[in-house]
């Protein structure tokens, strides 16, 4: 399903933030990819998404080369990925209920009415059901987290891209937005999951790649933090 | 298609509404471009007509011997009327000659008691010749002077008020030509200002843009919405100016009228008033939606 070629990226000489990666990941996989800040993990994302070039290399999405995609392909592809970023990116001049329904209402599938019953319920189920027209700017980190949770998985993704999205919560928080990325993983979606939090890792007790600078150094398939 | 335009269109509205002052701003500058847009074409009215009054006061007078027979200088006159530089050519008979002299001296009774003492009628019949450009007066001289009916000419004023019919001739040139490179500059400085204005304001929003792209939005999604808040900076700022002309146009109709000569502006308004609106609001929405067309653009190309 997603598939990395001898994938390189390299800033300048001195800063080469993936180096020659390759790994695959099958539908419905659930697969954590740790190493410290700087490991490249963030990067690893942003190439899934093209949302940066790589280097060198080839990376694949439901067999499509996404940088080979034109601007017009580009954005369906992206409709398939629900990415739940480290800084949030929500949209700052819309409000919690606007953030989630334009997922919708740029996929253009649905009626008025049934984005609005949508983005409720899904409102709802992440407990923001109280906060709807309230901007990103008056919640707090867990509230915009949970938005952003929201916003990946309301229009049934095939791949979620989770980056870090734990980093600024506290235990109970974290423990939340955890068991919910199993949640969906197990309804069927594939959930990829950035984090240098040993104890998610070792209670998922999935699949764990481990990135250290720039290179793959272990890819195991019910792996443990350890580095 | 129908609800993505809605959608599009509902958001263009809020993001005007929600990005409040950045709006004002906006609007606030493209007055004052289409504010100056608009005042060019005033100018260039009052100048055009003054121009055109100087260029009419200009005239030659081709005048005619004595003994040369009245059908013969209607001749003239009607091959001076089919020529393509001629505007206008009015035949003065030897008689009308002296009625117009007596009328416009008629309170001078010096002049007129000399007249009478002279006895016979001082004047030449002449042919009056307004060209449609002063610059066609050599050309008119020259085609009298060489034609079969030279003969027949005592002479032509032009020769006298060369120099003058010139150099006047020159300066309406330039000041034409300075006029419109003027106001060129003018209106280039005013759509260049209104351009920045909206793309300090969509550079603003360069992360959002950004951000919507990468949750799936297509370009026309993102894009669609800025150019709706284009359009609508235009044709706000469009009715503004187009308001602020009225009160301002019908206070200076007068003071134009006395100090150009006309026209009075006021009623210059109203009379091109639907070319106003298409300049100031329809050219205004154009102008907003174009500068938020090249201003996302950088955003969205890759």
């Amino acid at each position: 399903m997603i598939e990395f070629q001898e994938v390189s990226k390299i800033y300048t000489h001195d800063s080469i933030a993936l180096d020659n990666v390759s790994f695959h990941i099958k539908p419905k996989e659930f697969v954590s990819i740790i190493g410290a800040s700087g490991a490249g993990k963030t990067t690893l994302l942003k190439l899934l998404m093209a949302e940066e070039k790589p280097s060198s290399g080839n990376v694949f999405f439901e067999s499509a080369d996404v940088h080979a995609l034109s601007l017009g392909d580009l954005y369906k592809i992206r409709r398939k990925m629900g990415a739940i970023f480290q800084d949030f990116k929500l949209l700052p001049t819309k409000t919690v209920f606007e953030n989630i329904a334009f997922i919708l209402e740029i996929a253009d599938h649905h009626t008025d009415k049934e984005i609005e019953a949508d983005t409720f319920q899904i409102l709802e189920l992440v407990g923001l059901g109280n906060k709807t027209s309230y901007f990103p700017s008056d919640l707090s980190a867990g509230e915009r987290q949970r938005v952003a949770i929201a916003r990946a998985i309301v229009n049934h993704p095939d791949v979620i891209l989770a980056d870090e999205p734990t980093g600024n919560l506290d235990p109970l928080n974290t423990k939340d937005i955890v068991d919910l990325l199993i949640k969906i993983n197990e309804m069927g979606t594939t959930v990829i999951l950035t984090t240098h939090n040993k104890d998610i890792v070792n209670s998922l007790q999935k699949r764990v790649i481990t990135l250290e600078k720039g290179k793959i150094v272990r890819d195991n398939h019910t792996g443990a933090y350890l580095i | 298609m129908n609800s993505q335009l809605k959608r599009i269109l509902k958001y263009g509205l809020i993001g005007f509404w929600r990005n409040g002052w950045i709006s004002i701003a906006a609007i606030f500058t493209m007055v004052l471009a289409l504010f100056v847009i608009g005042s060019l074409i005033f100018s260039s009215a009052l100048f055009n007509s003054t121009l055109e009054r100087i260029k009419n006061k200009v005239d030659i007078s081709v005048y005619f011997k004595d003994a040369t027979e009245e059908k013969d200088i209607i001749a003239v006159k009607e091959i001076l009327s089919s020529l393509p530089q001629v505007k206008e050519a009015d035949y003065v008979s030897r008689q009308r000659a002296l009625d117009e002299f007596r009328e416009k001296h008629k309170n001078n009774a010096l002049i007129i008691q000399s007249l009478d003492e002279l006895g016979s009628n001082p004047f030449k019949a002449n042919i009056n010749i307004k060209a449609k450009d002063p610059a066609y007066y050599e050309a008119i001289s020259k085609f009298l002077n060489e034609g079969e009916f030279s003969g027949a000419i005592e002479k032509i004023n032009y020769y006298q008020n060369k120099a003058v019919i010139e150099r006047l001739s020159e300066i309406l040139d330039v000041s034409q030509r300075t006029g419109f490179i003027a106001g060129l500059i003018l209106a280039f400085i005013a759509v260049s200002v209104t351009f920045n204005t909206i793309r300090l304001a969509i550079y603003n929003s360069r992360e959002e843009i950004k951000v919507m792209r990468l949750v799936g939005a297509s370009n026309n999604f993102v894009r669609g919405p800025f150019l709706f808040e284009g359009a609508l900076y235009g044709l706000i700022s469009g009715f503004i100016a187009l308001i602020i002309f009225l009160p301002l146009t019908y206070w200076l109709g007068p003071k134009t009228l006395a100090f150009f000569g006309g026209p009075n502006i006021y009623d210059y308004y109203l009379a091109n008033f639907l070319r106003f609106f298409l300049i100031l609001v329809i050219g205004g929405a154009f102008l907003g939606v174009i500068s938020s067309l090249i201003a996302t653009f950088r955003y969205l190309k890759d």
